[in-house]
């Protein structure tokens, strides 16, 4: 991470260097929002590992986290900057750092790249960026783009959600269609990841790796239809400091993954329609899951209400796990985690860049044993929450 | 009763609709090689899906900024988009690097000027002010 920041700041200097025409244009920019949110109640569930339950994951990327108790602004508020600096029309770096109170407010470097417009049709990029998993995976910090206070948990919360490497944008008109074809490849090493702590324990501490990622993305449009594939393939590795063996620690041996999503968006007259599909092959650690999700709104003037149902399932299959990677003996089929959520939000156009929204969630589980407190109780005991969040989003 | 709503009915009716005060056109530079554009690349160029003119020139669109009714008129016109809409979607691309939004006029003279001296560029003004300097590439039909 160090090197490609550095490596960035010796781009930005070299090429400050050679703008000697025109000289170089800074721009700024940035989005900001401030949520509240309250567990109402909950059942099935009973306090573990350092969090207090019923509790609501809203954010798994960056262990945004309702938990029972008063209302609480740090799981979904953040603020982000973003800075461009355009050398001419063909080279541009750009930075956006976030700082979240998931993360107790410290900012931290989410995107800085190169940006080189080889053509109307090709973009080379090159640094840190997110990884575009989904319809909003680019933009999830970025709460003015979405409909909802956050993105459904279902299907947004993974544990890594940028990478370092480099992609290539294609650009394309085919009849009324615009296409937009995206390639890229990198790697990925997230250092005490709050992904992890969910299910691990607030104390414990995880790095976790996605190395050799390769992947393409795909979304053709016309008007305010959209239609997005992706797919992306990793080796993943997790570095678990276990507090009942003495250290050093080492990475568990690489495992390959495979993921795939699919999304539709539609904004046709009043109607908001949005529908996403994943699937995420992780067969050799005996591991497949699911996600869907429908979203349907309405449109009155600047009024969204929005209708959002997101199911999450997993599937645990010992007899496809590669042993080098995991005992398959240790593989529960029983023990799978499976949950959903139905929110019920409003979003209200303040102002045509500032909105406020209020959303009423329902969380439900239906896990499996190793995941369900009133089994084993030892790992993650979901339970069923209801949680109220309101929140303030802007750009600027 | 009855009278009193024909009459009101009757005075709606004079009244223009909210947007025909301004007749919106699409203009571009005379040198971009484009006589006419079609609704889809229209769209296509101003939400920054792809941006080159028939002609092979890369299209430079530019927007006025949103203290002119012209742009909320355009907006609604071209795509049913309210200004909140247009911006709720350029969040979504402007913060993941995907493609930047039209350059920012100061305001309708400014637009035309700049739509008048840089080849491949293109804007929208009232149909008034689209002198002799621009061409007018695309009219949305009554």
């Amino acid at each position: 991470m160090r090197k490609l920041v550095l490596g960035c700041v010796w781009a930005v200097s070299a090429a400050t260097a050679q703008a000697n025409d025109g000289g170089v244009e800074f721009s700024g920019s940035g989005f900001l929002t401030v949520a509240a949110g309250k567990v109402l109640g909950g059942d099935g569930a009973q306090d573990f590992n350092g969090y207090r339950a019923p509790m609501f994951v809203s954010d798994y990327g960056q262990g945004g986290i309702y938990q029972r108790g008063g209302w609480t602004l740090k799981p979904d508020s953040k603020l982000g900057l973003q800075g461009t600096a355009a050398f001419n029309p063909h080279f541009s770096v750009t930075g956006q750092a976030v700082a979240r109170g998931a993360r107790d407010g410290q900012f931290n470097l989410e995107w800085a790249y190169l940006n080189y417009v080889i053509d109307d049709r090709l973009t080379f990029q090159l640094g840190r960026k997110r990884l575009p998993l989904f319809y909003y995976s680019e933009t999830q910090d970025v709460g003015l783009a979405y409909p909802w206070v956050h993105l459904p948990p279902g299907q947004y919360g993974w544990e890594i959600v940028n990478y370092n490497g480099a992609n290539l944008l294609y650009r394309d008109q085919w009849g009324g269609w615009s296409s937009s074809m995206n390639f890229f490849a990198g790697g990925e090493t997230r250092r005490d990841n709050p992904y992890q702590k969910i299910y691990n324990g607030k104390d414990t501490r995880t790095d976790s790796r996605w190395s050799n990622i390769r992947g393409a993305d795909m979304t053709l449009a016309r008007d305010w239809v959209e239609v997005r594939a992706a797919y992306i393939q990793s080796d993943i590795q997790n570095r678990f400091e276990d507090p009942t063996i003495p250290p050093p620690y080492g990475y568990s041996p690489k495992a390959a993954q495979k993921i795939y999503a699919l999304s539709f968006s539609v904004d046709q007259r009043n109607w908001v329609v949005r529908n996403e599909y994943l699937y995420m092959d992780r067969k050799p650690m005996g591991e497949e899951d699911y996600s869907f999700l429908l979203g349907v709104g309405y449109r009155i003037g600047p009024y969204l209400p929005m209708l959002t149902y997101n199911r999450y399932r997993m599937r645990l299959s010992p007899h496809a796990a590669d042993p080098t990677v995991i005992d398959p003996a240790s593989i529960d089929p029983l023990a799978a985690e499976r949950w959903s959520t139905l929110a019920f939000s409003l979003r209200y156009d303040l102002t045509p860049t500032s909105a406020v929204k209020a959303q009423l969630e329902r969380w439900r589980d239906d896990s499996g044993s190793a995941f369900n407190a009133n089994a084993s109780g030892n790992s993650v005991p979901f339970g069923n929450a209801r949680l109220l969040s309101v929140s303030y989003d802007m750009v600027f | 009763m009855m009278r009193r709503y024909l009459l009101l009915l009757a005075l709606c009716a004079l009244l223009p609709p909210p947007d025909a005060a301004a007749d919106v056109v699409v203009i571009a530079n005379p040198r971009a090689g484009v006589d006419r554009l079609s609704r889809d690349e229209v769209v296509n160029i101003f939400l920054g899906r792809f941006r080159q003119l028939p002609s092979g020139l890369s299209a430079l669109p530019a927007d006025l900024p949103s203290s002119q009714p012209e742009k909320a008129v355009f907006y609604r016109q071209l795509v049913n988009k309210e200004l909140a809409e247009i911006n709720a979607y350029w969040a979504r691309l402007v913060f993941s690097g995907r493609t930047v939004p039209p350059r920012q006029a100061v305001g309708n003279d400014d637009l035309v000027s700049w739509v008048a001296g840089t080849q491949g560029a293109i804007g929208y003004v009232d149909r008034a002010r689209a002198d002799g300097r621009v061409k007018i590439v695309y009219e949305f039909s009554p």
